[in-house]
């Protein structure tokens, strides 16, 4: 049994000065493919608009019915109607990460075990690129807020008494920290069961494989909206700092 | 009795670790749905509503335990 | 699992431009067909109310005529029915009036008979008694006694009479 299969990916890595860069190439071919389908489904559904809407334009309707309601819910009508799309592009990316990796899996192995390759993955199954999500989204948050007003903004560390401060900076980091982690290790989990699965003898693991696919796929549209939830009560945590 | 080898003692901390958070996870969970049990009794109108607040909730409780399975899963495949 | 900058940017660089073609291309023609559709969803409704009421008032006002219309038809047959019954009585007057006209003609119709019966009697009797008695007594009376005895005989038919 291979165990390291799961983390065993092509890297692609050099130098940049003093700063190694290293790139996954697994979760980059999984990023592209995601990216080229929510692309894709858009432009599609928005290739010839309807009155009446039917196929792909209702479903993707109802999509951003649904992430326009995410986004109501945390802010006032006015300012909600700019990050409609960013909501549907968050969403659907999301959940189309999570689900690429329950598709299928390629491995290539030269010669024994130890040099196995997997080259199909979710990019949400791995840290970085989920972390790199989360992080940008607080970064966008904080700059949203410095934007609004710098005072208010400073002002909301300090709040209610002048000694919390170390606390909302534990606050502050702990966000992106927690909501990124969360992402990625459901998916994570769910795809190392998979592996683990697959390995058994299909006669003993064929019917718990099936359960945990058709889980798995649930569980990826859930963290997608709690995902999306989450991006959107820090985003409107620092635009809403309230006098 | 033989010394255990690095290895199997991550195994070991990695099954510590997912036991508890399966127990944690799962009374967490238990108290959610009970209580979106005994909401949708009082009111079943109310239930769609319920249905995603609960969803929601049972999502934001399995946060750490998911979180320590996967730390769990990572000691016992030997790869952090 | 190991920190990997470059995975991250790439990450960071796909998702961002993601956002920026989607929300352009995708999302807002979309959102504004969806707003459009509502605006005209909207619009019919309002329309659907507004044909809605005016199609009541013109129930309203042909229920209106056509109680005014029911109300005059019960007039009209009200004011025959009373026509009817006053040219029956008059029918009815005018034929009283013409029978005890009638009754009135033939009452003095018959008495004018009758007086002209009597005189002729009266005539009749006074030559018939001086015939009579001239007959008898086959004498001449004189004019003076003749008078004296056809009123004598008047006087007692009338007394007869």
């Amino acid at each position: 049994m291979n165990r390291k299969r799961m983390d065993k990916t092509e890297k692609l890595s050099f130098q940049l000065g003093e700063i190694p860069v290293v790139f996954d190439i697994p979760v980059m071919i999984a990023t592209t493919v995601a990216f080229l389908v929510v692309l894709a489904l858009s432009l599609l559904a928005a290739r010839n608009l309807t009155m009446v809407p039917t196929g792909l334009q209702n479903f993707i309707e109802m999509i951003i019915d649904f992430t326009s309601g995410i986004v109501r819910t945390n802010m006032d009508e006015k300012t909600a109607s700019r990050f409609y799309g960013f909501a549907f592009t968050l969403f659907v990316y999301v959940v189309v990460s999570n689900e690429l990796g329950l598709m299928f899996n390629v491995v290539t192995s030269e010669g024994n075990h130890q040099n196995a390759y997997a080259w199909w993955k979710s990019p949400t199954a791995d840290i970085n690129a989920v972390f790199s999500l989360a992080i940008a989204i607080t970064l966008f948050a904080h700059l949203l807020g410095v934007i609004k007003s710098p005072k208010l903004y400073l002002r909301e560390y300090f709040k209610p008494y002048w000694w919390m401060f170390p606390l909302h900076i534990i606050d502050e980091v702990a966000k992106p920290l927690t909501h990124g982690m969360r992402l990625w290790a459901n998916i994570f989990a769910g795809e190392v069961l998979v592996i683990v699965l697959l390995q058994m003898n299909w006669l003993f693991a064929g019917a718990p494989l099936m359960v945990w696919i058709g889980y798995s796929l649930f569980v990826g549209v859930v963290q997608a909206y709690v995902f999306t939830i989450l991006a959107f009560i820090y985003l409107s945590q620092k635009i809403s700092t309230h006098d | 009795m033989e010394q255990l080898s690095m290895e199997q003692l991550n195994v070991i901390a990695g099954a510590i670790m997912i036991t508890i958070a399966a127990l944690a996870g799962g009374f967490g969970n238990a108290m959610v749905i009970s209580r979106f049990i005994e909401g949708v009794a009082r009111q079943p109108e109310a239930r769609a509503t319920l249905l995603v607040q609960a969803i929601l909730g049972v999502a934001l409780v399995e946060v750490i335990p998911i979180i320590a399975v996967a730390f769990g899963i990572m000691k016992v495949l030997n790869i952090l | 699992m190991q920190f990997e900058l470059g995975t991250m940017l790439f990450q960071l660089g796909a998702f961002v431009l993601l956002v920026l073609l989607v929300s352009k291309f995708g999302s807002r023609p979309i959102i504004n067909m969806m707003k459009k559709r509502q605006d005209h969803i909207q619009q019919q409704i309002t329309s659907a109310e507004e044909s809605r009421k005016e199609a009541e008032s013109l129930l309203q006002q042909q229920k209106e005529v056509l109680e005014q219309a029911r109300l005059e038809a019960k007039e009209m047959i009200a004011r025959a029915k009373r026509q009817k019954e006053k040219e029956a009585e008059e029918i009815i007057l005018q034929a009283k009036i013409r029978a005890d006209q009638l009754v009135k003609e033939a009452t003095r119709e018959i008495e004018l008979e009758k007086e002209k019966a009597l005189s002729q009697l009266r005539d009749q009797v006074g030559l018939l008694s001086v015939q009579l008695t001239s007959k008898l007594l086959e004498k001449e009376v004189s004019d003076v006694e003749q008078t004296k005895l056809v009123d004598r005989y008047l006087e007692q038919v009338g007394r007869v009479q």
